[in-house]
């Protein structure tokens, strides 16, 4: 709370205040109402009145609703502003703090939960800000003053009490009944769309297997714990509104009543009327008082949800960012291109081996390093380190003779150009995507857009494509094929025309021919950059200056094509599968 | 939504036929809710007049005696109604959730099977967002306007009608104030509303805005930080952001409005009645009482009209939502099934490819005159280039989508006269797509299959290597697949190779089965494949060509037609477009 809080600014508790006071204005205006609903009656009564003491606290009564109307739209003014800005500082701050997570904070909250924080979660307290801080402010201030005027009668005062003390109790007990339940519904629906989304995607394998039953079954069970947790929480929540209105309804019949006594036992004609306008009044403002009081349980049924949310939001922001800014900005002693592991050990948080262990090798400027091994035997993951995605957990890594984390960051990942492995495009253009982020004294023109396209084997696909460079990219690049994509990124980390360069697993879904025209034209227009490339095929490594053989996250083979085939055995067993023996030598 | 909704123009009358004939079987509930929700909104007019009979009794006797007893039997009878009311009130919500689940649930249930009979083709062209979409969100929107805001419009209709009743019959003037007041201050919230509209639409876009750029910073953050891209984006965030502010405060404003004028709508009332009640009561043609009454007619009568306009408002989606609903469960099901019945146990395995003509649409056919004859237990093999058609072959053997021409026949039975449940059960396929459900590694093994011994799930995971990485999990078989199981891609096509192996199936498709293991990994599940394959017919879709010299035919596909055939070693003396390819993975020049 304390730190929601902390959006605000000066200007913003100005507004707070200016809120508040229109708040007030408005509640003792609407107040004033009743006031002179009893001048009028009571004139009635006494019999003396004459159309003129009818016209004045009926102007008075106009006045009243139209100012209270004026007053509550000013604070609306005044709140709506507030919380708006409230929840787009918070959006803000929390989409630069993901921003600034390394990868090991973006697989701990996971990505969809990240998405759904940031979006779902806010919306919450947005909703919750405006209508929430509203009732919050309004409706204790309503109930106070309506008290106030009521009048001091204490019999009606207590018979008013007990209803209140029965309201709340129904709502404790509603809420302690159904507060586990209802936080189980958003899981729940997360289940339904899971399944769903996992039986359209894998329509084919169901028919392949005739999964039609399993799926059924799975569907149902899913389906129908939504169903009756859902049923229940809808039915104990509806079952307030009917209490509530009748309790409203009950409070009246009993101010009457105890009204109806009270001014039978009174002797004094002139105490009786007094006592029956009181009784006009009180109920009135009884009415009031409780209407107000409904709201505010409203808005406390309606707060757990948004302290979870905003639980959820605050984890976010106030992580701790595990990885810290360096100072320098450049190598030791002019050094380019050039890294060394001396050690290197890293284990993902919270996993109990290591994913890499005692790594060390080193590359010159000008090298192209291959990295190959079977699936889960840490490439990409010593791959991460490089750019500092994630920090070695022991040993050093040094980008050309310093280490890493004493590296401003942006400055490390100025040295390098990074394709992943999944190929990832931005909403956009093709020229958006090429050029994109930022390295210090670059500033890429159209020709050398292209001269990236070209080498990244994307030139003619793009230029047959309507408006070219300028030619629309969907979100997530739907509108290109997976082919089309990979080399789109290959052709991103070319424009940055890196000293280091970064390729993991990035031409699985290029043919061996492309693959090998890019490489040889990659090579010859960055003839002075370190490759590094993470791999599968033989064929695309086997020429690199040296090859890392890696195996459960140990290095098992380090050296070129020819000398691991005669000593390492992992090794060959790799090329063997993939080239009959003698293509192998 | 908004964009659908315009795209196909809802027919409310008919959605309507079928939404009430969708919940037939709950026709005896919904009345019932109808019925008591009617009770419910009479007995809540009711009380406030009825109770109005004590003030007026202690107002007539103020200088007197009050008579105790008349106001002992008012008092019971208010009390009554106000149970009756509670009764009614709390029994319509308890069915209205009830109708609400079940409609949704059986609604559900009835798409989720309905998607098994949808051809595939559907899912090809429509996204698979719209249709999840349709079946969590358009459902649940559809429901709620059923179970909720219905029985809301029925109570609101029913006090709003009762209200002017009996307003009418208990005072003509005050009635006729009251009503003329009331609709005036309606008619500010509706001007408000208008104006705020653009608004509100200018938020919806903006909040959808904002929430793409998350989810694509968040989806692409390697990317951003790996190119120092953190500043450009949230400069991005920032502008977006505050366009949002803007309309978010201003959309917030106009919807804050509504309540106060309202209030305000309904204090007009209130005032009316007021000054309106006292020239009568002065003019001695009505009594406190009646003021008092009229008071509670004024909230009761905006209340009321409020909700019948704010329903209406939720009422347009539900009936687009409704549209969508039925359109995905009216959508034409897949051609009949056919009833000659093959046992796997008896199938050879000769396969017949005769002068098939396929088109994804009718109008643009791909495979134009497509014969192969296969024996038992031979490995065809199925290379080409990305879009040459490698796929189409393996899902027309799979009768996912019907011919427009020709023949396939197991056995020398056309497969259109298996039923698909039958012919699925002779083929096992493999696809490139790894597909995992959120369940344990072993039930994702097993999938649909009956009756699996531990003795066969066994021998499979060793057989695909699967045991050996058990080990490093920490519940082995039972490890729990889903978002950070540590589960790798290559892994996941493992398990996907075993659900296969388990199948047992006569007939076996790989397409690119392997692409997401890595090469070792592929040796070792490439014994384990042959294995699979000895006496089966297999079909084979690869980009590693390495993995398929072996085979004993190799169809070269390129733009739907098959250029060259052979075996490895006849192609590669060809020196043609299959030797060239083969030869492109050496070159590294």
């Amino acid at each position: 709370m304390g730190r929601m809080l902390s959006f605000l600014k000066v200007k913003d508790w100005l507004l707070f205040i200016l809120f508040v006071f229109f708040v007030f204005i408005q509640v003792m205006l609407s107040l004033s109402l009743p006031e002179n609903l009893t001048a009028i009656t009571s004139a009635l009564k006494l019999g003396n009145a004459d159309m003129s003491t009818l016209i004045m606290p009926g102007i008075a009564m106009i006045i009243c609703a139209v100012g209270s109307v004026v007053s509550a739209i000013i604070g609306g003014v005044c709140i709506a502003r507030i919380s708006a800005s409230i929840v787009m500082r918070m959006r803000e701050a929390t989409v630069e703090k993901i921003i600034s997570f390394s990868l090991a904070e973006m697989s701990g909250f996971s990505s969809s939960s990240l998405i759904t924080r940031s979006t779902n979660d806010i919306m919450q307290i947005q909703m919750f800000t405006t209508m929430g801080t509203q009732v919050m402010v309004q409706c204790p201030m309503l109930a106070i003053f309506a008290i106030l005027k009521m009048g001091s009668n204490t019999t009606w005062l207590i018979a008013a009490a007990l209803m209140v003390v029965f309201i709340i109790l129904l709502h404790v007990v509603v809420i302690i009944l159904v507060q586990k339940k209802s936080m189980l519904v958003q899981k729940l629906v997360d289940n339904v769309n899971r399944v769903t989304r996992e039986h359209v995607s894998g329509m084919r394998v169901v028919h392949a297997y005739n999964g039609y039953t399993f799926q059924e079954k799975q569907f149902d069970k899913v389906n129908d714990d939504l169903t009756k947790t859902s049923l229940f929480v809808n039915r104990s929540v509806g079952v307030l509104s009917p209490f509530l209105s009748m309790a409203i309804n009950a409070l009246s019949l009993i101010i009457y009543l105890l009204g109806a006594v009270m001014i039978n036992d009174t002797v004094d004609s002139g105490d009786r009327l007094t006592l029956f306008s009181d009784m006009i009044v009180f109920s009135s403002y009884a009415l009031q008082a409780m209407g107000a009081f409904v709201f505010m349980l409203l808005a406390v049924i309606m707060l757990p949800r948004f302290l979870v949310s905003l639980k959820r939001v605050n984890e976010i922001i106030n992580a701790k960012n595990s990885i810290e800014d360096g100072k320098f900005e450049s190598g030791a002693n002019g050094m380019v291109g050039s890294i060394e592991f001396r050690n290197v050990s890293f284990a993902y948080p919270g996993a109990s081996g290591n994913a890499i262990s005692d790594i060390s090798f080193k590359v010159e400027r000008g090298m192209t390093l291959a990295i190959i091994g079977s699936t889960g035997s840490g490439k990409t993951t010593l791959m991460n380190l490089i750019p500092r995605l994630y920090d070695a957990t022991e040993g050093v890594i040094l980008v050309d003779g310093r280490d890493v984390r004493d590296y401003k960051i942006w400055a490390l990942r100025d040295k390098i150009g990074y394709v992943p492995q999944k190929s990832f495009l931005f909403a956009g253009t093709i020229a958006s995507n090429i050029d994109y982020g930022q390295k210090s004294g670059l500033q890429a023109t159209l020709n050398e857009i292209k001269k990236a396209a070209e080498v990244g084997q994307s030139k003619e696909f793009i230029e047959n494509k309507e408006g070219n460079y300028q030619a629309k990219v969907e979100e997530g690049g739907t509108n290109f094929s997976g082919g089309q994509r990979q080399r789109l990124t290959i052709s991103r980390a070319i424009c940055r025309d890196p000293e280091i360069y970064l390729f993991d697993d990035s031409f699985s879904a290029l043919d061996f021919k492309t693959d090998s025209v890019l490489r040889k034209q990659l090579r010859s227009s960055a003839k002075d950059s370190t490759q590094i490339i993470v791999g599968q095929r033989i064929g695309s490594i086997k020429n690199a200056d040296m090859i890392l053989v890696l195996d459960k996250g140990r290095l098992v083979g380090q050296g070129k094509h020819e000398e691991l085939l005669k000593t390492c055995d992992v090794y060959r067993e790799i090329a063997l599968s993939q080239l009959s023996s003698e293509e192998a030598v | 939504m908004a964009e659908k909704n315009n795209k196909k123009k809802p027919n409310n009358g008919s959605t309507f036929k079928k939404i009430i004939k969708f919940m037939r079987p709950w026709l005896g509930l919904f009345i019932a809710m109808c019925i008591f929700s009617l009770l419910a909104a009479v007995f809540s007019v009711l009380a406030p007049n009825y109770m109005k009979n004590i003030v007026d009794e202690i107002e007539k006797n103020l200088s007197g005696n009050i008579d105790m007893d008349a106001i002992k039997d008012v008092a019971i009878v208010s009390g009554i109604i106000l149970l009756a009311g509670l009764g009614c009130n709390i029994i319509t919500s308890l069915i209205s959730p009830k109708l609400t689940m079940v409609t949704a649930e059986k609604m559900r249930r009835d798409i989720n099977k309905k998607a098994n009979h949808i051809p595939l083709s559907y899912f090809d062209t429509n996204p698979e967002g719209e249709t999840l979409s349709t079946m969590v969100n358009d459902v649940d929107t559809l429901a709620t306007a059923i179970g909720n805001t219905l029985p809301n419009v029925m109570r609101s209709i029913t006090s709003f009608v009762g209200c002017i009743v009996l307003m009418f019959v208990t005072n003509v003037i005050l009635a006729g104030t009251t009503i003329v007041a009331t609709i005036l201050g309606m008619l500010i919230t509706v001007i408000l509303m208008k104006k705020g509209q653009p608004y509100f639409s200018k938020n919806q876009s903006g909040l959808a805005e904002v929430n793409s750029l998350i989810n694509e910073d968040i989806k692409g953050h390697l990317i951003i930080k790996s190119f120092n891209a953190e500043n450009d984006v949230i400069e991005a965030f920032k502008k977006s952001n505050l366009a949002l502010y803007d309309s978010t405060w201003k959309s917030q404003f106009f919807s804050s409005l509504i309540s106060p004028v309202s209030t305000f709508a309904s204090n007009l009332g209130y005032i009316a009645v007021c000054v309106v009640g006292a020239i009568l009561v002065f003019s001695g043609s009505a009594s406190v009482g009646i003021i008092v009454a009229f008071i509670s007619y004024a909230q009761l009568f905006s209340g009321p009209l409020s909700t019948i306009a704010q329903a209406g408002g939720s009422f347009q989606p539900a009936i687009a939502a409704g549209d969508r609903v039925f359109a995905l469960l009216e959508q034409p099901e897949m051609i009949d099934d056919g009833k000659t019945e093959v046992s796997p146990d008896k199938v050879k395995g000769i396969v017949d490819f005769e002068h098939v003509k396929f088109g994804y649409v009718p109008e643009s056919i791909i495979v134009h005159d497509f014969s192969l004859h296969v024996e038992p237990g031979q490995k065809v093999a199925i290379v080409g280039p990305t879009g040459a058609g490698k796929s189409t072959l393996v899902n027309l053997l799979m009768r996912f989508y019907e011919l427009n021409g020709g023949n396939i026949k197991i056995d020398g039975v056309p497969i259109g006269e298996m039923s698909r449940e039958t012919l699925h059960s002779l083929i096992s396929m493999v696809l490139q797509d790894t597909w995992t459900f959120e369940g344990s590694i072993k039930e994702n093994i097993i999938y649909a299959k009956q009756n699996v011994t531990a003795e066969q799930f066994r021998r499979v995971c060793d057989d695909t290597g699967l045991s050996e990485f058990f080990e490093a999990f920490p519940n082995g078989a039972d490890t729990l697949l889903g978002e950070g199981s540590g589960v790798s891609a290559g892994q996941k096509q493992l398990i996907t190779i075993a659900r296969a192996m388990l199948d047992d199936s006569p007939l076996l498709i790989l397409d690119e089965a392997t692409s997401s293991v890595d090469t070792r990994t592929e040796k070792i599940i490439s014994q384990a494949i042959d294995k699979l394959m000895e006496g089966r017919t297999s079909f084979v879709i690869a980009h590693r060509l390495s993995t398929i010299k072996n085979a004993n035919v190799i169809l070269v596909l390129k733009d739907g037609d098959i250029i060259e055939t052979g075996t490895h070693d006849e192609l590669m003396a060809k020196k043609g477009f299959y030797a060239d390819l083969y030869m492109s993975q050496f070159d590294n020049q």
